[in-house]
C-alpha cells in the first residue's frame, strides 16, 4: 500500500514519531506534513527531510488551503497534556474530524491512539487485547479525549467511507529527544534526578522501540476498515518500569533514585501483541537492546565507560 | 416555536425521555420515530402518539430513512452495554449513521449523560458543562457515551450540522412502564420501610422531572452550533436523597429507615443548571411537587397527606 501511495499526509510530523516516519516515507513518496511548526527549526527540519510543510493548528477552525488528494493519511498530531476538556476535545477530537474532512478521498487513514485508553485492570500484569474495555483517567484530560478522538475516526470512516485503523501505542521510546515516559525517565537518570514511579505497586508495560514503528505501517494500513478496527502497537516483551530503569542504570553506572508519583497510579499497560504479530511478525528490537541504543544516542561516552 | 410544522425525527421514543418528548411535540409537527420496534405494541404506541414509525436499527445502514428532516432529536441509547465495544456500536457509531443520513438537518440534538465526566470523590461536586471528562463511574455506558459525544462532535464538524449535546441527569416521574431509580426505591420503601443510602451517608443528584424536559428541547436547538455546544439537563437545585425520602415518608405517613449499603448503585451527580436556566428558563416543577405527582401517577392507590 505504501509502495503504491503517490501522496501521503502526516500530521504531527514534527514530533518524535512523525520525524522518523517522515524521513523514511519521504524517500519513497510525496510526503506532506501538517503541523503547527511551533518548535524553532522544525519547519526547516521538515523541508530538509523532503517534506512539504503545511502550517496549521487543527484545533482552531478551518484548515488553510492545501492539496487534498492524499492516498494515505497518518494522523499523529495530538494534545498530550490538554489543560481542560475543551482544549482536549478541540485538538484530539475535532482536530481529527477536520483532517478527515479535508482528506475525505483518502484510501486509508491511520490514527495513533494510546494504550492508556484501556480501562485499568486489577492485575497490573494484565495483557490488554484490542477488544478489552476502554475508559481511563490517565493523564488528566489526555486519555478521555483520546477516547473521543477514536470516536472521531469512527465518525469520519462512516461519513466518508474511509477505511481506518486505530493504533493504540504503548510507551514509545528510543528517539533520544527526552519525550515520552521512558526517554524522559532515562534523561533524568543520566542527569542524576529523581525518577517517578507508581505509588502503589509495579508498573508493567510493553514498550515499543521507535525504529520498529516504520515496518508496522504497511500491515496496519492493510487492516484498515469501515467501521475502523483497533490494533495494539506494543512491543513483544513485557517489562516492569523499575526493571527497565535499573537495567539502564547498570549500563551507565548510575543507581536510579525513585520517587512516588500519583500520576503513575494505574499506569500499567501490557498489550497483547497477538494481532500485531499475526499481521506484522515479531519486532526486531527487544527492550534491552532498545535501551542500550537509546543510551548510545544520548550519552555514548557514559555508556562506553561503564560497559 | 422552532419545531411547529417542521419535519422532525426522534429516536429512542420508546424510552422514558423519548416518549415524553414525542408526546409533547407530535401534535405540533410532522414527527417521525426511528426505532427497532421489537417490543410488541411499540409500533402502535408510536402511532397512538401521532408519530410516523420507521423501523430501523441504527447499528446498521439507514439508507431507508428519509434524508429531508429539519430537525433530529437523538435520544436513543444502549444503557447497559456488556462491553465498551458493544456500547460503541450503539452509542458512538449509531449517532454518526443518523447524522450522515440526515445531514441536511438545520440542527441535531444529542442526549448524553452526566456519566461522561471524570468522577469526583466529593459528593457535593457540581459538574458544569466544562468539567473534566473521564471514565465516569467506570461503566461501559459512561465511556461509550463519552465516545458518542466525540463522534457527534466530529460529525458536526465534518457535515456542518449545528449540534447541541444535552447531558441528562437522572430523570423521575411519569408513567412509563420502566420505573426509574427513585420509583424503584419508593416501591422498596413502601413495602419494607427501608431506603438505601451510600456509606458516605447521603446521595446527591440533580434529578429532573420528566414533564419539564420537553420544554428544554427547542431552546437547546436554538443554541446548536458548529463546533457542538453542551447544555446540562438537570433540576435547578441539588436534590438531597434523605430529604426527598423524608418528604415522601410524610406524604404517605411512614417514616423511612435509612440503611447504609456498600454498593449504592448511583454516582453522586450534582450538575450546574445555570446555562440551561439562561437559555430555557427555570424548572417548571419544584421537587416537592414533582414527587407528589410521581406518587399520584405511579402509586394511585395511595392517599397522600397534605404536607
Amino acid at each position: 500500500m505504501i509502495g503504491e501511495a503517490r501522496k501521503i499526509l502526516i500530521t504531527g510530523n514534527t514530533g518524535r514519531v512523525g520525524l522518523v516516519l517522515a524521513e523514511r516515507l519521504a524517500k519513497v513518496s510525496e510526503v506532506w506534513g501538517l503541523s503547527r511548526y511551533s518548535r524553532p527549526g522544525s519547519l526547516e527540519q521538515a523541508i530538509a527531510l523532503g517534506v512539504n510543510p503545511v502550517q496549521a493548528d487543527i484545533s482552531r477552525g478551518e484548515l488553510p488551503p492545501f492539496p487534498s488528494d492524499f492516498d494515505l493519511v497518518i494522523h499523529l498530531a495530538e494534545a498530550t497534556a490538554p489543560a481542560t476538556a475543551a482544549e482536549g476535545l478541540a485538538a484530539n477530537c475535532e482536530g481529527v474530524a477536520r483532517v478527515m474532512q479535508h482528506c475525505r478521498k483518502a484510501r486509508a487513514f491511520l490514527f495513533l491512539s494510546s494504550a492508556f485508553v484501556y480501562k485499568p485492570a486489577a492485575d497490573p500484569a494484565h495483557a490488554f487485547m484490542e477488544t478489552d474495555d476502554i475508559g481511563s483517567n490517565y493523564g488528566g484530560q489526555y486519555a478521555p479525549t483520546k477516547v473521543t478522538g477514536e470516536a472521531a475516526v469512527r465518525a469520519g470512516s462512516i461519513v466518508y467511507g474511509i477505511p481506518a485503523i486505530i493504533c493504540r501505542a504503548n510507551l514509545i521510546y528510543g528517539s533520544g529527544c527526552g519525550q515520552g515516559l521512558i526517554d524522559g525517565a532515562i534523561a533524568r537518570l543520566v542527569a542524576g534526578e529523581d525518577i517517578p514511579v507508581p505509588p502503589d505497586g509495579p508498573m508493567y508495560v510493553s514498550p515499543l522501540y521507535i525504529d520498529d514503528i516504520f515496518d508496522l505501517l504497511e500491515p496496519s494500513f492493510r487492516l484498515a476498515s469501515n467501521p475502523p478496527r483497533v490494533l495494539n502497537w506494543g512491543g513483544d516483551e513485557v517489562v516492569e518500569w523499575r526493571e527497565l530503569l535499573d537495567f539502564a542504570g547498570t549500563l551507565i553506572g548510575k543507581s536510579p533514585r525513585y520517587v512516588a508519583d500519583p500520576n503513575l497510579s494505574g499506569a500499567s499497560r501490557v498489550q497483547d501483541p497477538a494481532l500485531r504479530r499475526s499481521v506484522a511478525g515479531p519486532l526486531p528490537t527487544g527492550w534491552q537492546t532498545g535501551v542500550r541504543e537509546l543510551l548510545e544516542r544520548i550519552c555514548p561516552q557514559l555508556l562506553a565507560k561503564n560497559t | 416555536m422552532v419545531l411547529e410544522g417542521k419535519k422532525v425525527l426522534v429516536t429512542g421514543l420508546t424510552g422514558k425521555i423519548g416518549a415524553a418528548i414525542a408526546a409533547h411535540f407530535a401534535p405540533k409537527c410532522e414527527m417521525w420515530g426511528l426505532a427497532r420496534y421489537s417490543r410488541k405494541g411499540a409500533w402502535e404506541e408510536a402511532e397512538g402518539l401521532g408519530v410516523r414509525p420507521i423501523k430501523g436499527d441504527m447499528a446498521g445502514p439507514l439508507d431507508h430513512v428519509p434524508d429531508d428532516f429539519d430537525y433530529v432529536l437523538n435520544i436513543a441509547a444502549l444503557i447497559s452495554p456488556r462491553t465498551t465495544d458493544e456500547g460503541i456500536v450503539h452509542n458512538c457509531e449509531a449517532p454518526v449513521r443518523l447524522m450522515s443520513q440526515c445531514r441536511k438537518a438545520k440542527a441535531f440534538l444529542h442526549v448524553s449523560t452526566v456519566s461522561v465526566h471524570a468522577y469526583s470523590t466529593d459528593p457535593r461536586h457540581v459538574y458544569t458543562e466544562e468539567s473534566d471528562l473521564g471514565a465516569g463511574i467506570g461503566s461501559a455506558y459512561g465511556v461509550s457515551k463519552l465516545a458518542g459525544e466525540g463522534a457527534v462532535r466530529a460529525a458536526a464538524v465534518m457535515l456542518d450540522i449545528p449540534t447541541v449535546i444535552c447531558r441528562q441527569n437522572i430523570q423521575y416521574g411519569g408513567t412509563h412502564p420502566e420505573m426509574n431509580v427513585f420509583e424503584h426505591v419508593i416501591t422498596q420503601f413502601l413495602e419494607t420501610g427501608e431506603v438505601p443510602v451510600p456509606t458516605t451517608g447521603n446521595y446527591y443528584s440533580s434529578a429532573d422531572y420528566i414533564d419539564d424536559i420537553p420544554f428544554w428541547v427547542e431552546p437547546c436547538l436554538g443554541v446548536a452550533s458548529v463546533p457542538a455546544t453542551v447544555v446540562n439537563w438537570c433540576a435547578d437545585h441539588p436534590l438531597d436523597w434523605r430529604e426527598v425520602f423524608d418528604y415522601v415518608g410524610r406524604l404517605v405517613g411512614k417514616e423511612p429507615r435509612f440503611v447504609q449499603v456498600e454498593k449504592f448503585p448511583f454516582p453522586h451527580s450534582i450538575q450546574d443548571p445555570a446555562k440551561r436556566i439562561v437559555i430555557a428558563g427555570h424548572e417548571r416543577t419544584p421537587w416537592k411537587q414533582g414527587f407528589r405527582q410521581t406518587l399520584q401517577s405511579r402509586f394511585p392507590h395511595l392517599t397522600l397527606n397534605d404536607v
